[in-house]
Order: structure tokens, then sequence, then C-alpha cells
């Protein structure tokens, strides 16, 4: 799964840590879902596009092997 | 009570079970961490300075095991659902491992004790100490390593 949480921090200009302390997770997990190890849970993508101002859809998006 | 209703009833208990906030506070790995230290130099001077000490012996192995319970069983500073999830991947990878470990090393100790002393080998099964001290190590060094490249 793509996401734009790492576009989306720059234009909040906020850092990871920032991001995960908003959040209630740690930086590391952050990293994690920025770099597509991890794909988070229903709230978590919600708690994000709270914080991002944007609908999950408009911050992740389905690649064509999910 | 009619059925449906014993069955929800059964159902909310299971779910209370399934939500039930297992861990302890991070502040009980140290104490973990403390407790596996005692247990460890206990054994080791039991073992250079007591020629007899079973009793002694037998109640470090049990501080050892407690030791680690409690070191598995602490969260995280920050536990969030990845953590979550490394946590239950790494139980998995620990009691399947522990599965194998307990089918495989009787043969493989029998096999040895055939090569190096014949008449001294028997085929038995591995101290229950020996086995849940594997599986907590196990959980220890996956959950790490997840933890680690995650």
């Amino acid at each position: 799964m793509k996401n734009r949480i790492k576009i989306e921090r720059a234009i909040l200009d906020i850092t990871q840590e920032d991001l995960a302390n908003e959040i209630g997770v740690s930086r590391q997990t952050i990293n994690s879902i920025e770099k597509k190890r991890y794909v988070p849970s229903t709230v978590l993508a919600l708690k994000l596009s709270v914080v991002f101002k944007k609908p999950v859809n408009d911050i992740f998006e389905l690649e064509t092997n999910d | 009570m009619n059925f449906t209703n014993f069955c929800q009833a059964e159902y909310n208990r299971l779910k209370k079970i399934q939500n039930y906030q297992y861990l302890l506070p991070n502040k009980y790995k140290k104490v973990g961490v403390g407790l596996l230290l005692i247990s460890l130099l206990t054994l080791i001077t039991r073992k250079y300075l007591l020629d007899d000490g079973e009793l002694i012996r037998q109640i470090a192995k049990k501080g050892m095991l407690l030791s680690l319970l409690l070191i598995t069983m602490s969260k995280e500073k920050i536990e969030d659902e990845l953590i979550i999830k490394l946590r239950g991947q790494a139980f998995a990878f620990a009691f399947v491992a522990g599965v194998i470990y307990t089918l495989i090393q009787p043969l493989i100790n029998y096999v040895v004790a055939l090569v190096v002393r014949p008449e001294k080998a028997v085929f038995d099964g591995l101290e229950d100490f020996i086995i849940l001290w594997f599986m907590m190590v196990m959980y220890l060094t996956f959950f790490y390593l997840f933890k680690k490249y995650r």
C-alpha cells in the first residue's frame, strides 16, 4: 500500500517524532509506515487523517498487488 | 436462561478475557532484569562456593524463570499497535521453536551420548526448566530482533 505520509508531514512541517506524539505511537512505527513495512490499522489511519485534515483515501492508496 | 442468552453470556465472558490487559507496566522490566542478575549470581556462586546447595539451586532456577516472565510480560515504553503485532509474532515463533526443540533435543542428546559414552546413553525427555527457559529466551530474542528491524 502506497502512502503520502512523508509528503503530508513536509506540508505541515512536522517531524516523525511530532506526528508520533500526536497520534500516540512510537517514532519507529511512523518510520515503518512511511517505508511501507507496516500497514496501519483503520484506527491509526483515521488518526492520521485527522492530523493531516484529509480523507484516508488521499493518504493511502492501494497497489495492484494488494 | 435460554440457549441464546447462555451463548451471549459466554461470548461476553470470552470478549472480557480477550480484551484483558495482561501486560505489566514498563518498570517491571527493570525488576525482571534485577531478579535475573541475582538468580544468575546465586547459581554461579553456589556452583563454585557451596558443595551442596540443591535448595538454593532450585530457588535460583525458579527466580530465573520468574524474572524472564517479568521481562516478557512487561510493556514497552510506547506500547503501540506495531509492538502488539510484533509481540504476537514473537510469541508464535517462540512457541513453534519450543515445540521443535522439545522434540529434537532429546534425540540429539541421545545420539551424542551414544557416540561419547554408549554405556550411559538413555533416551529421556527434557527438564521443564530447560523448555520454559528456552521458550522465553527465544521469545525475547525474536521480539528484540523484530523490534530492531521493524
